[in-house]
């Protein structure tokens, strides 16, 4: 029992004594909420809705990317974006769109990166200090 | 003179045993058995349509990591499809402790590759990590030797050191997870974090993050944002609870204190930034710190004694 607790303990350790140190499954160096972040200056790339009067919405993740976790939809959408693949990964957040009921009043997709002042969002104006537009499409309903 | 190096050598060697591999009840390792399988059963069938999401062949967003880092594409999407249901229902002699000593290793197995899968397309999350650690515990542990159908019918085996040393590493485990946390955030912040800004941008980040994926965010963590003076105190208190972590092991109570703190940290977390760590908040994960098998004195869960003949629950 001690060698297997000790074969426990040090793959447990193990990440954090590597150089640099690796963050894996379920082995991890716990790296989550860990860097400086001195400025509340933030960059996303994420999926938005545009409604017919030009304000825009965000996609709820299960449609932005059929997955239920926002954190692997922010990467599917990031991966998307800057792949090859993100006009044709547009049409299929589009064609969600279209059977997403809640969402009838949304008529375009866009993938977009957008740079925000986190403090600022709540405290003044949740519009972005910058967006660029990577994708967009219409919804064919 | 040689007889002291000798003499010196046995008593650390004992105290080690005394330390690591305490006399425990069965029942111990056990109710952590039973806690955690409980646990994994439920959240594997809550989780199964997120799970199933992920039976993808996208080579393009493989990121593999861990285990999984083994296969050079990713599991064709009916195979994973059955070894996620072949998890779910393995998780279920786990919880039961049927035929332990060869289904408890296939369920860890299985969880390992599956929740790992699950991690290898672009983020990792790190909600899972302990739950898993603790399944690959208790599946070579002898957990099952009590509240078990294995052990039905059976007298409850006496206290012994085999029933220690299982929840002595799950709590070791627990601890080195938060030390890491800790070590992590003096390595790549300094002690800019404990300066509070940057605990104040996160809960800003984490709740701008969340409403622009489309998801729920924190109106508590927001209304609080322009006390900037609360989140240093909150940094200093989640810095201390992870650092100072390892006295959780040297007393039983001071372990208790620590545990409730810890969650306490959890339930801040989910309040300030919408983000859950499950096994945390439901508090199994900090079962290797208590007596688990006083549980048996509660009513609801007394009729488990009812699996060995003549138990008393007093223990």
């Amino acid at each position: 029992m001690y060698a297997f607790s000790a074969l426990m303990i040090a793959a447990v350790v193990s990440p954090a004594l590597r150089d640099p140190p690796a963050d894996s499954f379920p082995l991890s160096d716990y790296p989550m909420f860990s860097h400086g972040r001195p400025t509340p200056r933030m960059e996303l790339t994420h999926a938005l809705g545009v409604r017919a009067d030009g304000t825009r919405v965000p996609l709820p993740p299960l449609v932005s990317s059929g997955n239920r976790e926002v954190l692997q939809s922010m990467m599917t959408i990031h991966y998307a974006v800057f792949s090859a693949r993100r006009q044709a990964f547009c049409e299929e957040v589009a064609g969600r769109v279209a059977e997403a009921p809640e969402l009838r009043d949304v008529r375009a997709v866009e993938l977009a990166t957008s740079t925000f002042d986190a403090v600022r969002y709540f405290e003044a104006s949740p519009a972005p200090i910058r967006r660029t537009v990577h994708a967009r499409c219409e919804v064919r309903r | 003179m040689r007889g002291a190096p000798v003499n010196a050598a046995r008593y650390l060697a004992q105290a080690l045993d005394r330390f690591w591999m305490p006399a425990a009840p069965a029942t111990r390792v056990a109710t952590l058995r039973l806690l955690v399988g409980l646990y994994g059963t439920t959240y594997l069938l809550v989780r199964l349509p997120h799970l199933l999401s992920y039976a993808l062949d996208d080579v393009e967003r493989f990121r593999p990591v861990g285990l999984v880092s083994l296969a050079p594409a990713p599991t064709l999407p009916v195979v994973y499809e059955i070894l996620v249901w072949a998890t779910v229902a393995a998780s279920v002699p786990f919880l039961l402790g049927y035929r332990y000593r060869v289904l408890a290793p296939i369920y860890a197995g299985l969880l390992l590759w599956v929740l790992t899968y699950s991690n290898s397309w672009g983020k990792i999350l790190h909600t899972d990590n302990l739950f898993v650690l603790y399944v690959l515990v208790l599946s070579v542990a002898p957990a099952a030797d009590a509240l078990s159908w294995d052990a039905r019918g059976r007298a409850l085996p006496a206290d012994a050191p085999k029933y220690g040393w299982a929840p002595k590493l799950m709590a070791t485990l627990c601890v080195l997870v938060y030390v890491l946390a800790g070590v992590a955030k003096l390595r790549n912040s300094g002690m800019d974090f404990v300066a509070g800004e940057t605990l104040r941008n996160y809960v800003a980040f984490g709740n701008v993050r969340k409403i622009e994926l489309g998801s729920h965010h924190s109106p508590l963590g927001v209304w609080l944002l322009p006390y900037t003076g609360l989140f240093g105190a909150l940094a200093r208190a989640s810095l201390l609870l992870e650092l100072g972590a390892p006295v959780a092991l040297v007393h039983r109570r001071v372990g208790a204190v620590w545990a409730v703190a810890v969650w306490a940290f959890h339930l801040g977390v989910l309040a300030l930034m919408a983000i859950g760590f499950v096994f945390q908040l439901t508090f199994v994960a900090f079962a290797p710190f208590f007596r688990t098998e006083r549980l048996l004195q509660w009513r609801p869960f007394a009729r488990l004694a009812r699996f060995h003949p003549a138990t008393t629950t007093s223990r």
